[in-house]
């Protein structure tokens, strides 16, 4: 419980209940991480779907951050709920005049898609180490392969069939995921400072700006690890994205 | 005055001690009665809010249109209602956590805007001694003071809530009878009608995991009885009814007075009627 009291001299009057805030730091994680979310995804959609070939090193990497983001984006969301025992009652129950009602069919769903995409990605590398891994890492392998060994040149495409129509569908699904956010915030009309029809194109902005980010990063120190020389092209690609994403972004907010 | 009227000294040592005496007896018969009902009272560990009486049995919630009137020059800003409140419905006894709570708008001489404080202010707690008692500080008592007045606040109970549009699973609703309720035992507790209600009127019990807000104390008016902020302020500046029927309190108020609501430009048509109130007040 965070008093915000100690402020009012600065910010004029505040109704009682309003000194404590309802939306805490949990609430700025969630979004956070949803950002990362479709950041990371829209790397990937780039090599993926506009097959950009210099964002090939880290096509793969960047789906793979992407999943990993997406399945703690609940958590904080868990966490900041007063009755975390009751969530699944939004989609039981879902009250549909609530921004909010959607998160549970839309997160559900966008798992569910980036957990298939990866899968498909990552099939080569599961069949070989699966055939040629050692001990219990081979058993996990040959769980995750679900069976399907087949390497052909025939199943590969259709794998890549499979791996574009995902990527296609995830487009959306990422950034409607995250722009919905930004409409959670935008749609209240009691807080002034949200209340704005921007806020969704803000969000998914600086969420793009944030995912490239972290991939950077990411990328870069799992270069070191492995020791491979880092693909500067990739590198440079990635950096000039994120000025071109970052200058919209500030212009959206000089606008709003 | 004269001699004639005055009692003799010894008669009135007499009288006097006569009177202490039955002081004396009336405070320990007073003080016995008021331990009785202090066991009592502390018997009761829940608030009436939550007893069992409630729901109330055979209430028929189409028969009714409730409404809150304020009349805004009456209030004397005793807070009364607040303390009433608080101890009717179990609410936090902090100055964080309200249900209702009064405004004081204070315009000084060559000044164009309104000093506006609440019970909650810093000064107000430390002139009250506490942040579970309230009481308006005597702040303004050196400057030149041109307007002064105080305004109650509650929830609107609108007719197009803003907060039961943003709950993600319709814990809460607005019933028949025109009044906004959350469901404790179905909330999940995400704080999104906290954020949505423009006037400030909902906050989160903490000990509960849910939303709170005001319910014009349904388990009263349910049983015919006043809401307790209406039941204990001293002056009427709180006023309360049925406005299907024409004669009750609020019928009339609405129909003697122009009364106006708070932000009506936010689409919520409050059910809260306001008469005295200033531009400024939000």
């Amino acid at each position: 419980m965070e008093t915000l009291v100690h402020a009012a001299p600065f910010v004029g009057y505040v109704y009682p209940n309003e000194t404590i805030i309802p939306w805490t730091v949990l609430i700025v994680v969630y979004p956070y991480l949803t950002g990362l979310v479709a950041g990371a995804f829209t790397v990937s959609s780039m090599y993926q779907v506009f097959g950009i070939q210099r964002f090939k090193p880290v096509a793969h990497l960047a789906l793979l951050v992407s999943l990993c983001c997406m399945l703690v984006v609940p958590m904080p969301l868990l966490l900041h709920l007063g009755h975390p025992e009751r969530a699944l009652n939004s989609m039981i129950t879902p009250h549909w005049t609530s921004a909010f009602a959607v998160f549970g069919y839309a997160a559900g769903f966008y798992v569910i898609l980036l957990i298939l995409e990866t899968w498909f990605v990552y099939r080569s590398f599961i069949v070989q180490q699966a055939q040629e891994g050692k001990g219990p890492l081979r058993w996990f392998y040959q769980l995750l392969s679900l069976g399907s060994y087949d390497l052909s040149e025939k199943a590969m495409s259709y794998d890549r069939k499979w791996i574009f129509t995902l990527a296609v569908i995830g487009i959306p699904a990422a950034h409607g995921l995250h722009g919905y956010i930004g409409f959670v915030f935008g749609s209240l009309k009691a807080r002034e400072w949200w209340s704005s029809d921007l806020m969704p194109l803000v969000f998914l902005f600086s969420a793009i700006i944030s995912g490239t980010a972290l991939l950077i990063v990411i990328y870069v120190a799992s270069c070191r690890l492995r020791k491979v020389p880092v693909d500067l092209p990739c590198l440079k690609g990635m950096a000039y994205a994120l000025w071109g994403f970052m200058m919209f972004t500030l212009l959206l907010e000089g606008v709003e | 005055m004269s001699d004639t009227t005055k009692p003799p000294s010894d008669a009135r040592r007499a009288f006097l001690s006569q009177l202490g005496l039955a002081a004396t007896y009336t405070g320990a018969v007073a003080g016995l009665g008021a331990l009785g009902v202090a066991q009592e009272s502390s018997a009761k560990s829940e608030s009436p809010a939550a007893t069992e009486s409630f729901p109330t049995p055979d209430y028929d919630w189409t028969k009714h249109q409730w409404a809150f009137g304020v009349d805004a020059t009456k209030c004397i800003g005793c807070l009364r209602c607040v303390e009433a409140c608080k101890r009717e419905n179990g609410v936090a006894g902090d100055a964080h956590h309200f249900r209702t709570w009064v405004e004081r708008y204070v315009y000084l001489e060559g000044e164009t805007r309104a000093r506006v404080d609440s019970h909650h202010d810093p000064v107000n707690i430390e002139a009250s001694g506490s942040e579970g008692e309230y009481r308006f500080a005597n702040r303004y008592k050196d400057a030149k003071v041109e307007k002064a007045f105080f305004v109650p606040k509650l929830c609107n109970h609108c007719t197009h809530p803003a907060c039961v549009q943003v709950c993600p699973v319709g814990a809460t609703y607005r019933t028949e009878d025109g009044v906004v309720l959350i469901d404790h035992d179905y909330c999940i507790g995400c704080r999104y009608c906290v954020q949505a209600c423009p006037y400030g009127a909902r906050l989160f019990n903490e000990e509960q995991g849910v939303s709170d807000k005001c319910t014009w104390c349904y388990h009263r008016i349910t049983k015919g009885l006043q809401p307790a902020c209406v039941e204990v302020c001293p002056v009427g500046a709180r006023v309360f009814g049925d406005m299907n029927d024409k004669q009750s309190p609020i019928s009339l108020f609405v129909r003697n007075n122009r009364v106006q609501v708070l932000r009506p430009e936010s689409g919520n048509a409050p059910n809260v009627f306001y008469v005295g109130i200033d531009k400024e007040v939000v």
